[in-house]
């Protein structure tokens, strides 16, 4: 059977049917769209890779073929990122994506399934060969028919290796780090952008990765001789292999599930394999549930166990109801470091709205912090080993670093997680009376200790930074200072942000938010153009009255949103993407 | 608490999901808001609890218009929407502390939120995290909290339709005549006519955004014996239709 779900024709004629209906009788439209239009793409992503490959490439005077080579190496890692996150999707849209949820309802086999979920991942992949050719078209001289061919058989060749590479994927994305994609993609950027550092580490990596042939064939415009008759071969050679892997896949995603019948005599062999050990109270208990099932029938024993175990439970929870545990708020003085320091700026009541903002557990912020240490330590061991080849490893230590020990975008907040009412999102805390103003003065209160706790770690990174610029220590500290008093004055804009995510205003804009939202842009510019000065431009001290007015600009920004939130017409329910 | 919906509108994109509704609820009722799907109904219970904000007209609560930002009226209603809002790690005990301390109620007696746990079968459950449980457990840990907090506005979408077992909304029911007796005010959305017909004071039907009828249940069809909700709504239906 063929499976057609989302039948266009079908659909196209069912709507028809229902606008006459709906005509005829008078009545309104239907509610909202029928379609919505499919969310960002990380094609888009990559649109931009290839521009910034176009200027890189038409701004090197005589097309250097040297810089080709980089290009096409930076190809090879970004696409064995794309293979890599592209798997692990495949996956998920194989067993744990809405739509194979949903349709585990309906009567498909899992072979229609997979054909069907399969060939719309591939044509959903369609961007690969188009960024490919376009990549071949910037960095290949090979001319006339002939080159076109080529192009396009090697921009083939690339798809289909990266869905090889998917396929076989697929099956062991539990065995590789979530992470791997994204260092290949920063390897990438940095072989593109610092290709006289890394080339030597990097395009030998890049060689032995699943397109590097390809790369090394179509560099520097031999396309014409041999190598391009290795192309046009290589071509259903990967085809084929293409076809291998899916078919393997849906072999192993088709296999029937096999159930194992219980044998006579189970519950014995269970109960003379534990005997001679003692054995835990959970183990005894399902011991004699096993060797009771072999004499009467399960259900009833069942039900007279669990109802023990509920009175059992029912019991020990009024206890604990009685013990008033349940009702105390943290202790913060119980807490890891920072979480204590934390505690020690926040008032009763604070901490109350504190422990409803951070959700049902305490942040692991001094956990964060440990790993930033870490990160700090060997950022600061690479750098001292003088390795220049190594320093991409210093540079990645300290993004750890930062991405760890700040509350960058303003720090995560549970309560802002969203659930649905009624088929649409709405944050946690719009059922609840939060107060966007306490709210975000707590919020404040903790990102400012979190940043203070990482205050050390930056001024250290501080000294790396002033050792590869050749500067002294005290002006790389002194640039990491200025850094966290900005962060510090733009936080209040990052928390208004953390509001605003959750409701709908900026959807659906109307005419008259436009000059809201110019007033907004006006606002980011101000700040970014205050901040610029207080980092680059104004020497010293004279840096300090720039940092107070991006403050003042970002605490008016976050007073007029709290204004506008309680008062205007934003909604905390959107839709589902 | 005194309620006045003064000519609310809500508009969604190009979708008037509520036009012009006017009502003024007395403390002390039951009120069934009913509607078919899309009439408006949650829009309504968004309205009130603060979530929605209407695009036309006000609301006001013991004639203090209502808004978002003002926490003390905030504090005396709860909404309770088809999926409770809840942390999924938290269990119920956790939760029930938590609305406490945002509502700013005193310390619950123990005995007594034991005691609604109990009602509710749910007292076994009380460690249990709430993204463990089954929908009609999680409703009635959210009625759990909300009984506790004992509101002075409780908006409640579709409680009868929860998940809850026949006991859990027996218990809902008693609790809701109970609370109305003290002055709270119950509103609630439903599409079992049968059981909104008895346990509602007042009755409010909306149709494609609109207030269509409202008043006492047996009012609304000439009295006891002579019709009845359903007979009521089709009668709305064959005039909507097509010819």
């Amino acid at each position: 059977m063929k499976v057609r779900l989302y039948d266009a024709a079908l659909v196209r004629h069912l709507k028809r049917a229902a606008k006459e209906r709906a005509r005829r009788a008078g009545r309104k439209s239907a509610r909202g769209k029928w379609w919505k239009g499919g969310g960002g793409s990380p094609a888009a992503f990559w649109w931009i890779w290839l521009l910034a490959n176009a200027v890189r490439v038409m701004a090197q005077p005589g097309n250097a073929p040297q810089l080709k080579g980089y290009v096409l190496s930076a190809m090879s890692l970004a696409l064995a990122g794309v293979a890599l996150s592209q798997a692990r999707k495949l996956v998920g849209k194989l067993t744990t994506d809405g739509e194979r949820v949903v349709l585990l309802f309906y009567p498909i086999s899992n072979k229609d399934f997979f054909v069907w979920a399969a060939l719309r991942f591939v044509a959903r992949t369609v961007w690969i060969p188009v960024l490919a050719f376009a990549t071949y078209f910037l960095t290949n001289d090979a001319a006339g028919t002939q080159g076109w061919v080529i192009q396009i058989a090697a921009a083939l060749s690339e798809w289909l290796i990266v869905l090889c590479a998917v396929f076989a994927l697929a099956r062991y994305v539990d065995k590789y780090a979530r992470w791997l994609p994204l260092v290949l993609y920063i390897a990438a950027g940095a072989l593109l952008f610092s290709p006289a550092r890394l080339a030597e580490i990097l395009q030998p990596l890049a060689l032995a990765l699943p397109t590097g042939w390809l790369h090394v064939l179509m560099a520097g415009g031999r396309a014409q001789r041999w190598e391009a008759h290795v192309i046009l071969v290589g071509l259903p050679l990967v085809g084929l292999l293409f076809a291998t892997l899916y078919n393997r896949l849906q072999v192993v995603y088709c296999k029937d599930e096999t159930t194992v019948p219980r044998q006579e005599g189970q519950a014995a062999d269970f109960v003379g394999r534990a005997s001679g050990t003692e054995l835990s109270p959970e183990e005894a208990e399902l011991q004699e549930e096993l060797e009771s099932a072999e004499e009467a029938p399960a259900f009833p024993i069942q039900a007279t166990w669990q109802k023990q175990r509920l009175a059992n439970w029912g019991a020990q929870a009024a206890e604990y109801i009685w013990r008033r545990d349940w009702m105390r708020l943290w202790d913060w003085q119980q807490l890891p470091p920072i979480e204590r320091a934390a505690g020690w700026c926040l008032n009763q009541r604070e901490k109350g709205e504190a422990q409803f903002l951070l959700g049902p557990k305490p942040p692991a912020w001094s956990e964060k912090w440990k790993i930033a240490v870490i990160a700090t330590a060997v950022a600061f061991a690479v750098m001292l080993s003088g390795l220049e080849k190594l320093y991409f490893l210093a540079v990645l230590a300290s993004a750890v670093a930062v991405a760890l020990g700040l509350p960058l975008l303003g720090g995560n907040w549970p309560v802002t997680n969203q659930g649905s009412i009624s088929g649409k999102l709405s944050p946690i805390f719009g059922c609840y009376p939060l107060c966007y103003w306490s709210a975000g003065w707590t919020m404040f209160k903790l990102n400012a200790v979190r940043t203070a706790a990482w205050v050390p770690l930056g001024l250290l990174l501080g000294v790396l930074n002033a050792k590869s610029t050749q500067a002294s220590p005290a002006q790389g500290c002194w640039v990491v200072a200025r850094c966290i008093l900005l962060f510090l004055m733009v936080m209040p804009i990052l928390l208004a942000g953390k509001f605003s995510k959750v409701t709908n205003d900026t959807l659906n804009l109307r005419l008259r938010l436009v000059p809201l939202v110019g007033a907004f842009v006006c606002v980011v510019f101000l700040m970014i153009t205050l901040g610029a000065v207080a980092l680059l431009v104004a020497p010293g001290p004279w840096a300090f009255p720039f940092i107070v007015a991006t403050g003042l600009v970002a605490w008016g920004t976050w007073a007029a949103y709290g204004c506008y939130y309680d008062r205007a017409q934003v909604d905390l329910l959107r839709e589902r993407s | 608490m005194q309620i006045r919906i003064d000519k609310v509108s809500k508009k969604f994109s190009s979708v008037w999901a509520l036009e012009e509704v006017s009502l003024d609820l007395e403390p002390g009722q039951v009120v069934g808001v009913l509607g078919a799907n899309g009439a408006g109904k949650t829009t309504l219970l968004n309205c009130l609890a603060g979530i929605v904000v209407p695009s036309r007209g006000r609301i006001y609560y013991d004639g203090e218009e209502f808004r978002r930002g003002k926490m003390e009226l905030r504090r005396r209603l709860m909404f309770l929407p088809d999926l409770p809002m809840a942390f999924a790690r938290m269990n119920v005990l956790q939760h029930i502390a938590m609305c406490v301390r945002l509502f700013e109620r005193p310390e619950p007696d123990a005995t007594k939120v034991a005691k609604i746990l109990d009602q509710l079968n749910i007292l076994a459950l009380a460690g249990m995290p709430l993204g463990t449980m089954s929908r009609g457990q999680l409703y009635k840990s959210g009625l759990a909290a909300l009984l506790v907090i004992d509101p002075e506005l409780w908006i409640l979408d579709e409680p009868l339709a929860s998940g809850m077992d026949p006991m859990g909304i027996a218990y809902f029911k008693r609790e809701s005549k109970s609370a109305g007796t003290r002055g709270r005010t119950v509103v609630y959305t439903t599409q079992i006519l049968e059981i909104a017909e008895k346990f509602s004071d007042r009755i409010c039907v909306l149709d494609h955004g609109g207030l269509r009828l409202t008043g006492k249940a047996g009012e609304l069809w000439g009295g006891e014996g002579k019709g009845s909700l359903e007979q009521v709504l089709l009668d709305l239906r064959d005039q909507d239709s097509m010819p």
